[in-house]
């Protein structure tokens, strides 16, 4: 019996993708299933079988404060992140984008963060970000050193102020941020605030030194309003962690992008007497729509499902302070010292799964439509 | 004629204005991208020098900590080479003999200072005792003698030379050494900077060297020599670099299953025509969203029984705390399969539709046409996955559970975390271990950066 060619054809594909089909039937379709299974059931991994519980798992887990303040953590967590590390990268992209020399050496070196694994800088920040450790001591020097730092501030708009007028009287076209005149600014307003330190008549601040207990406070940040906005002082720093890994990634997303908007576009701008900050939001950000609306996607999912920076702080942080959903669920399902809770944990797994998907369809709905 | 000179005069003003602005203008954007390389890369740097302080968590922090002073590194190779050993790495060796100064501050000249083989408080654990105790048994210590004295504003600067002698016949391969000063004397210097420095200004102040013969590698890299041996698994093996080879199994069995698994079925989501094509290409996008935490509960269960009894046929009872068990549900995923059915998408129909017309079928069209076609969405695809498989947190922490010896290295790091935090901390062994675990990703980084990012560029044009 001879097959004919298509179904000949078809036998090949499926022959091709059989591995990836049994892997992801097993390991995606099958785990899938049996996760919204023991949504409605009560287990405890051991050999006594699960019990039926109908809905009885999700309505007593919406009572339960630690996965109450899981959930707003995430929530908060991935609107937070997602924004200020999808603005970063575009930023740090729109730096990238000029052909001057040594800008690879430059790409790789902010691509660096993207690089190493979660936990490697999970523990780098977790020292940093000691009581007594880099951070507390930055801010402290910055906080000893702002009044020498106003003073430079002072001297340098004044001087490129006063520069910038008498270029304009000689009727030359200086833009009140104009390169070279900056340089000579700058130059004094260094000398300056020197010289005004060395004479004495600006000293640094006496300060206390910042102490603050960035991983081990419960206090939050801002510290009274509604509690769904009270985000944890702990959570923010992983969230500055989380920022300064990913956003190098998107950066070359975006770079990637800006690199196929094409020059004359720019130009067409330029003519029409637009300036810089114009030209990128009437020509840039329209051009790289498509990009833009996938990182936001892949930031949205991958903040949503924030683990790994959660199980390496939590034995340090208190936990409320920095539990997200995905760390609740792994949390209820392998407690320490405790019984499994899989009905638990999976009515959570399957809430975070449809908070993931809700999120994807209000960002494809609002944010691209247009560009259909 | 003036009016000429005039216009000719002013168009190179222009010019002049122009160019100073360029210059400016780039001067002042490499500053920018200057500062932010700090940012970005500073962290690294600055964990990279800390790692190898002897007190990587001390107030206000330092940028030059000893072991990164050229006095110290020649000190360290002279000493080392005068007890024998070759001046990298050191040893004590017997007939040979050590002189070390060590200069104080004293308030009150009165007293001598008292050096000693100590056997406590230096490295931890039975291996460092047992070392100490060895130099001890074979080290001959002479009475310290005042070479310089010095009379300051502040006290008496006091300059002793410490003589030590190897009187025995078996080789140490470390020298502990420890002084401890009279009341009142603080600690200026002495040639090879100390490990340890404590009290002085209240109490007796106490000086402790961890090896003297360590040479000037093995001072300058002392904690990552100790993360590499310190921490020993249940049976007395060195866990770090077990951990490391299972990270490189874990790694490479992935990467070869990827590229060939992903490959295959992304040729037939892209050129193959066949029933249920887009229900399959639906359930690759869909698959790239779902978390990881919904599946793991299934995957661990079918882990334990050992994925429904199969593998008990090998005589395997459950893939639990086995790496086989972290590599099975990795094998392939949605992302890879989509990478390359993206790219082979963009490969021209009329190589295939030649390749049909020579009589290939679609084994052989995959193989010897399309395959060879793939090299860059190849090298993409097996940098991301390696450096995805290298630095998995999540999975392995499921699934080895307790199993020490089975860790990779994340969760060895994480374990090294809680093992190392306590107490006092050691958090320059903490730090050293986790710089040894992102060198294999950084050295691929650096060697095929271009690879990196244009995987990364890929994924974003044709996602």
């Amino acid at each position: 019996m001879r097959l004919s060619i298509r179904a000949r054809e078809a036998l090949a594909a499926y022959g091709f993708l059989l591995p990836f089909l049994v892997v992801i039937g097993v390991f995606f379709g099958y785990a899938f299933l049996r996760t919204v299974y023991f949504s409605f059931v009560h287990y405890d991994l051991s050999l006594r079988p699960p019990v039926w519980a109908g809905f009885g798992n999700y309505l007593s887990i919406v009572e339960r404060p630690l996965f109450l303040l899981a959930l707003r953590n995430t929530i908060a967590f991935s609107i937070v992140v997602t924004t200020i590390q999808t603005t970063a990268a575009l930023l740090l992209a729109i730096a990238l984008n000029n052909r001057v020399v040594g800008v690879a050496a430059f790409r790789t070196a902010y691509y660096l963060p993207s690089v190493t694994s979660s936990i490697v800088i999970t523990l780098i920040f977790i020292w940093l970000f000691q009581r007594r450790g880099t951070v507390n001591y930055l801010l402290t020097e910055a906080a000893r050193l702002a009044p020498i730092m106003a003073a430079f501030l002072a001297i340098l708009v004044t001087v490129q102020l006063l520069q910038v007028l008498i270029e304009r009287a000689r009727r030359l076209p200086a833009a009140w941020t104009d390169p070279a005149l900056l340089v000579t600014s700058l130059l004094l307003a260094t000398g300056g605030a020197v010289a005004l330190d060395l004479t004495g008549l600006v000293t640094p601040a006496e300060v206390a030194t910042v102490d603050i207990p960035w991983l081990t406070t419960t206090s939050t940040f801002p510290s009274s309003g509604p509690s769904v906005t009270r985000v944890p002082i702990p959570l923010w720093a992983i969230m500055s962690l989380n920022i300064w890994t990913t956003a190098p990634t998107f950066m070359i997303m975006f770079l990637a992008a800006l690199q196929n908007v094409p020059r004359t576009l720019y130009e067409a701008a330029a003519i029409d007497g637009a300036d810089a900050l114009q030209q990128h939001l009437f020509v840039t950000l329209p051009s790289i729509r498509p990009v833009l609306f996938l990182v936001i996607a892949l930031g949205l999912i991958s903040t949503l499902q924030v683990f790994d920076q959660v199980a390496i702080t939590a034995g340090i942080a208190p936990l409320e302070a920095v539990v997200t959903l995905a760390y609740f669920v792994y949390t209820s399902a392998f407690p320490t010292g405790a019984i499994p809770q899989i009905g638990i944990a999976s009515a959570a797994a399957v809430i975070l799964a449809l908070v993931t998907g809700v999120f994807v369809l209000i960002q494809r709905r609002f944010l691209s439509s247009e560009a259909q | 004629m003036r009016a000429a000179r005039v216009v000719a005069a002013t168009r190179n003003a222009d010019r002049r204005w122009l160019a100073r602005r360029r210059w400016a203008r780039a001067g002042i954007l490499y500053a920018i991208m200057l500062a932010i390389a700090v940012f970005m890369v500073g962290p690294f740097v600055y964990s990279a020098i800390s790692s190898v302080k002897d007190d990587a968590t001390g107030y206000p922090p330092s940028l030059l900590p000893d072991q990164l002073r050229v006095r110290n590194w020649n000190a360290a190779w002279r000493l080392a080479r005068d007890g024998g050993g070759g001046g990298l790495t050191g040893e004590w060796r017997p007939e040979r003999a050590i002189e070390l100064d060590v200069t104080w501050l004293a308030a009150d000249p009165d007293g001598e200072p008292l050096p000693s083989i100590p056997t406590a408080g230096l490295g931890t654990g039975r291996a460092a005792v047992a070392e100490a105790e060895l130099a001890r048994e074979v080290t001959n210590l002479r009475e310290p003698v005042l070479v310089t004295t010095a009379a300051t504003g502040a006290g008496t600067l006091l300059t002793y030379r410490f003589r030590l002698e190897h009187s025995g016949s078996v080789t140490a391969p470390e020298l502990p050494f420890q002084v401890v000063a009279p009341r009142g004397w603080t600690f200026v210097e002495a040639t090879l900077a100390p490990n340890l420095v404590r009290g002085g200004l209240f109490g007796r102040g106490t000086l402790q060297w961890v090896d003297l013969t360590a040479g000037t590698l093995g001072y300058v890299f002392r904690s990552y020599i100790q993360a590499w041996t310190l921490n020993r698994l249940p049976d007395g093996r060195a866990a770090f670099p077990r951990w490391v080879t299972n990270s490189f199994i874990v790694a490479l069995v992935l990467v070869a299953t990827r590229v060939v698994l992903a490959s295959m079925a992304g040729y037939a989501l892209a050129r193959l025509d066949f029933p249920g094509r887009a229900l399959i290409f639906g359930l690759v996008l869909f698959a790239q969203m779902v978390p990881g935490q919904v599946l793991f509960i299934s995957n661990y269960l079918v882990l334990r029984d050992g994925i429904w009894g199969l593998t008990g046929f090998f005589g395997v009872p459950t893939l639990l705390g086995t790496l086989g068990g972290i590599i099975a549900p990795l094998v392939v995923g949605a992302a890879q399969v989509f990478i390359m059915k993206q790219f082979m998408e963009g490969i021209p129909r009329e190589i295939e539709e030649a390749a049909r017309i020579d009589g290939a079928g679609p084994w052989t069209t995959f193989t010897r046409v399309i395959m060879p076609l793939c090299g860059p969405a190849v090298g993409a695809l097996v940098i991301l996955s390696f450096q995805g498989a290298w630095n998995e947190f999540f999975w392995p922490l499921v699934v080895v559970g307790g199993e020490q010896a089975q860790y990779t290295l994340p969760i060895g790091l994480n374990f090294f975390k809680t093992f190392y935090t306590a107490g006092v901390g050691r958090w320059d062994l903490i730090l050293a271990g986790s710089l040894i675990s992102a060198i294999p990703v950084l050295v691929l980084f650096v060697v095929f950066q271009r690879s990196f990012i244009e995987g990364v560029s890929f994924t974003a044009v044709k996602g």
